[in-house]
């Protein structure tokens, strides 16, 4: 039986509900790794199941009616259930918000009962015709969500071992991954605001795991952004049904912005995005996030949740070409997001919250690209999509595997990091050298952006020059300090750790996966991104060979000269030498202190929230003005 | 011209480079002397301090030190040998940016106070020049029409279109030649020699080797203002061009003291990016006025 | 002379040490840097790191407390290297001879290949100095290349 791409899909989405669920009562550690392997297993080869579909068949969309499903001769009204859940998810948050006494939050989740009501009324039985659309941005998103996803929720087996709910904490992560999954294959306006709810209800739940009152406070910010982006999404989809008469996504893109209020929705959805993706000047709920397990980190907070508001901008951005002032305010919050965000990850000193900024600041690089629109800076995204899900996730778990053997998140203790946990280290090197360094992929994605930007707007290009060396800045002092060891690291009787195996294989996997990407950028690029590129516009922009030859090149020399060096310099005991201090010798702890008290971080922020903020106001201005005139 | 005497040359100019760019040093040094109303060293100085480095006996402290090192120098060889054969300006570019984020983790990878201290410095530094550096190229790119070096070559007349962008690459020349006012990094004599202080013999022969390498980028970017078609003409101006700018910069350096690292960083922004902003400003200008 | 052994002695870089000196003969070695007598025609170079440097130049009779200081920058010396003891109290301990406080000289801590005598050691005697330290090392060098001929 060969799987069909739309069975893929479907079961993409019902086996993680089912594997959940099965978590969920399954209390014994020993039945909840089986469910989590065998979950990841399936997830792995679904999504690589419909890859392979999508390729030998040749297409580049498929589309599928998933209203009603048969199986034998059970009817499963799947519109009805969905729109059902909908209803009681709504529910849910007026019960969360009445709970914890947050006006906003009821105020918020009212404001999206409303329109919902209004839309189902009038529908009630009317079908969305196709419900699900797979195109290789699907394709790209299903297997970024399933395989590094479930690598993380293999790590969180460990991770969360001495937990007492670990069984809830894993139902709601798997359960999660099949409600991103369900949201990239929607066509379905409404369906995929259905699954957008239900990724901020587990970011929720999740957040605040832990139950501690620093815990309870960061969720609910999450839930009052997250919510707020909701609303902006709900006014959309009845904006759009009011103009366009239709709930299918690709009849809104096809229709060409030629409907009067047009703009506005997508302005909305913008705005919704902005708010899921954590740009300025809503980022701070996802700074608050940080005290949530790593896992949570690793997955929700930069492989997954964030990215679906990227995802959603994506799949839009046909729609944000249609007026040139929105392009360009929308690579405008971008742009701000991305300075922003590396200037203020410069002073910090907990690594969590340093991979937050970054995460914010490469969410911005994606949604600038998605401002400037043109066919090279789509491709950019799309790489930079890709490479940063498995760099960051690479990261944030090693980043967990840190504090708990080292019981420290401070980038200054990780000093002599390369002595006591050698194999995290490395890992954490290879983190951050596929993140920030050619010749390993990110690069190739900065090198994307920067021709795309320079190709339409200029001004942009100030602030992303900025930005990157900036980047370089703080990634390059947190290089160091692991890297930095002792005399005392070549005795035999130095501290080392043992590493689980679930650690070791978690991580060795998506190191492998890491430099696998780099190494086949090129084949990345042809197979995954260009079928999505050709869709959207007439011309494959990286389609020569030689453009992407130069990096295949510096990775074989990078890896050569290190092996080289590796067995040319022998350490023999004479040549040893110790550290110049003046002729002295005494013990010394080394500060890394150059740099946090340098900029004032309230200071900073409030200029960029403020610049930001400007520049969605003026988003939803172009909105209402080209309505109205 | 055919594509093996081509290939030729380009081989010639990389080996020729590192020696150029030593010679040129070495005049460096003649010219300070000079100002310094004293004789100075022989011009081939340079080369005789990297041979006698190469001659000791290695000394090091641990292995990961010896690997940024070299690291540095491919990366810095990577980033001219793609100058050289032509390719795209911002691969170059970011060539060249890993090899300086290599030597720094290099520094940071020897527990000692003033190689941190050097490598903290040399992370400012970077952060300094970086923004102007690829702005200048952008810029170049844009107004030469292609990110190519190969296309680049044959734009003629950068140098009057961008005589700002010209001056800014001299001010990110200051900081990469580690020259007063900005030698920020190895602050000689007070924090020793910066990220350099572990290094010694044939290590700091490779890091050496990396820099001049650098450098030859640096002054290939500045041969990139001008170009003709006679063959003369065009030497003669390009060795000019690059003469011009290591004259000012040594004329800087013997006038100045060192500053503090927040005067560099804000010198950098204002001025550096301002004057390439301004020069493109300009230009688009006149160009919609159609004057040029 | 190969190429490398041209350059040994043609490169000399200096890192300067005083071990208890009155500063008199350390004022003399910065003498030598400046424009006046101008030692960088011999290539040499003032370097603060024992890691770069050829020759130290030590000054003042060793005292107790510099003495392992002085051992410890002898020892982060990469070979070939050359140890020049500038002023009388560096070469046997100047006026400060016997005393309790010291160390007779450099000779007692580390080996010495050429003393610069004077109190304070001239200029011209500095340079004297290094320049017999550097045809010591010239013949150092090819005693080394004729002992490995012979075999």
């Amino acid at each position: 039986m060969t799987m069909n791409a739309g069975l893929s899909a479907l079961l993409l989405v019902l086996v993680p509900v089912i594997m959940g669920m099965a978590s969920l009562a399954a209390r014994r550690i020993s039945l909840q790794r089986i469910v989590v392997g065998l979950m990841a297993a399936v997830m792995v080869f679904l999504s690589l199941a419909l890859f392979w579909d999508m390729y030998s068949t040749g297409a580049s969309r498929m589309t599928f009616e998933a209203d009603e499903i048969e199986i034998n001769v059970v009817i499963i009204p799947v519109a009805l259930l969905i729109t059902a859940l909908d209803f009681a998810l709504m529910l849910y948050f007026v019960y969360i918000g009445v709970r914890w006494r947050n006006a906003i939050v009821v105020a918020f989740a009212v404001l999206q009962i409303i329109p919902l009501s209004l839309i189902e009324y009038a529908e009630f039985g009317h079908t969305v015709s196709p419900s699900i659309v797979i195109d290789y941005l699907s394709v790209i998103m299903a297997l970024v969500i399933s395989i590094v996803g479930s690598i993380i929720i293999v790590y969180s087996l460990k991770y969360m071992e001495s937990d007492d709910r670990q069984a809830r904490f894993h139902s709601i992560m798997i359960l999660f991954l099949g409600a991103m999954n369900g949201a990239v294959f929607s066509n379905n306006i409404l369906w995929l605001f259905f699954f957008w709810e239900v990724t901020t209800l587990c970011c929720f739940l999740l957040i605040g795991h832990e139950r501690t009152k620093e815990a309870n406070e960061s969720a609910l910010r999450a839930l009052i952004y997250t919510l707020g982006g909701g609303v902006a999404f709900a006014f959309a989809i009845v904006m759009i049904w009011l103009q366009m008469d239709t709930m299918s996504l690709q009849e809104v893109l096809d229709s060409g912005g030629t409907a009067a209020w047009a703009i506005a929705p997508v302005a909305l959805m913008a705005l919704a995005a902005f708010t899921k993706s954590a740009q300025v000047p809503f980022q701070s709920w996802l700074l608050g996030a940080m005290v949530a397990p790593t896992p949570v980190s690793a997955l929700l907070h930069s492989s997954t949740m964030v990215k679906l508001g990227v995802y959603l901008l994506l799949r839009i951005s046909p729609a944000i070409a249609w007026e040139t002032s929105l392009m360009w305010l929308v690579a405008s919050v971008g742009a701000i997001s991305f300075l922003a965000t590396s200037i203020l990850a410069v002073m910090q000193t907990n690594a969590k919250r340093v991979l937050a900024y970054s995460t914010i600041g490469n969410l911005g690089l994606i949604v600038m690209c998605v401002g400037i629109n043109t066919s090279f800076a789509i491709s950019a995204a799309l790489v930079l999509l890709i490479f940063h899900a498995v760099s960051k996730a690479l990261l944030f778990m090693t980043v967990g595997v840190v504090k708990h053997e080292a019981h420290t998140l401070n980038i200054e203790d990780m000093e002599n990091l390369r002595c006591r946990l050698p194999f995290v280290a490395g890992a954490m090197l290879i983190g951050i050298f596929t993140i920030m360094l050619p010749p390993f992929g990110m690069f190739a994605a900065k090198w994307l952006i920067v021709e795309a930007a320079s190709a339409g707007f200029p001004v942009v290009l100030i602030l992303l020059a900025i930005g990157s060396a900036v980047t370089a800045l703080y990634y390059a002092k947190w290089m160091g300090r692991i890297m930095s060891v002792g005399a005392t690291c070549e005795l035999p009787d130095a501290v080392r750790s043992k590493l689980s195996g679930i650690y070791k294989l978690t991580l060795g996997a998506l190191v492998a996966c890491a430099v696998a990407l780099s190494l086949l950028v090129f084949q990345t690029v042809q197979y995954l991104v260009n079928p999505y590129i050709a869709l959207l516009f007439d011309e494959v922009p990286i389609g020569e060979f030689d453009v992407l030859l130069p990096l295949i090149v510096m990775l074989a020399i990078f890896g050569g000269v290190i092996l080289l060096t590796m067995k040319l310099v022998k350490i023999r005991p004479e040549i040893v030498s110790s550290a110049y201090l003046c002729g002295e010798n005494f013990d010394y702890s080394l500060a890394g202190a150059y740099f946090d008290k340098r900029v004032p971080d309230a200071g900073v922020t409030y200029i960029f929230n403020f610049a930001a903020t400007v520049v969605v106001l003026a988003m939803l201005m172009v909105a209402f003005l080209t309505g109205v005139m | 011209m055919d594509w093996w005497v081509l290939l030729l040359v380009q081989i010639a100019v990389i080996i020729a480079a590192p020696f150029a760019v030593a010679i040129l040093l070495g005049i460096d040094r003649i010219i300070t002397a000079r100002m310094q109303n004293r004789v100075g060293p022989p011009v081939s100085q340079v080369l005789y301090d990297f041979f006698k480095l190469v001659g000791k006996e290695p000394m090091l402290l641990n292995r990961p030190q010896v690997i940024f090192a070299m690291l540095y120098l491919t990366f810095t060889i990577i980033a001219f040998v793609l100058f050289v054969f032509g390719l795209d300006l911002i691969i170059i570019f970011f060539a060249g940016a890993a090899g300086s984020v290599f030597l720094v983790v290099g520094a940071f990878s020897v527990r000692s106070p003033y190689s941190h201290m050097g490598a903290n410095r040399e992370l400012l530094q970077i952060t300094a020049y970086e923004p102007v550096l690829l702005l200048a190229l952008l810029i170049i790119g844009i107004q030469g029409g292609s990110f190519v070096v190969a296309d680049l070559y044959r734009v003629g007349d950068l140098i009057f279109t961008l005589p700002l962008v010209f001056v800014a690459l001299i001010v990110v020349l200051v900081i990469k030649m580690q020259k007063s006012p900005y030698d920020v990094a190895t602050a000689h004599q007070e924090i020793v020699s910066g990220p350099f202080v572990e290094y010694s013999g044939p290590y700091l022969a490779i890091t050496k080797l990396g820099h001049w390498f650098e450098l030859a980028l640096l002054f290939g970017i500045f041969t990139l203002f001008f170009n003709s078609d006679n063959l003369l003409i065009s030497a003669a101006v390009k060795v000019l061009l690059v003469l011009v700018a290591l004259i000012v910069v040594q004329i800087i350096d013997n006038a100045t003291a060192r500053l503090t690292r927040e005067r560099m960083l804000k010198f950098t922004a204002t001025f550096g990016i301002i004057a390439i902003v301004a020069n493109y400003a300009i230009v688009s200008i006149l160009r919609n006025a159609g004057v040029i | 002379m190969s190429l490398i052994e041209k350059s040994r002695v043609k490169s000399p870089w200096i890192l300067h040490f005083d071990t208890g000196s009155c500063n008199g003969c350390d004022i003399e070695i910065l003498a030598c840097l400046t424009p006046r007598y101008d030692v960088e025609r011999f290539g040499i170079l003032n370097k603060g790191n024992p890691k770069h440097a050829d020759i130290l130049l030590v000054t003042g009779p060793v005292s107790k407390r510099a003495r392992e200081r002085l051992k410890r920058l002898y020892e982060q010396m990469p070979s070939p290297k050359m140890v020049i003891a500038c002023g009388t109290c560096a070469c046997t301990g100047g006026v400060f001879h016997n005393c309790y406080n010291i160390e007779q000289g450099v000779d007692k801590v580390i080996p010495v290949d050429v003393y610069v005598p004077g109190c304070a050691a001239k200029p011209e005697a500095i340079i004297d100095g290094v320049i017999e330290a550097l045809n010591k090392l010239q013949k150092l060098q090819e005693e080394a290349r004729r002992k490995k001929e012979v075999k």
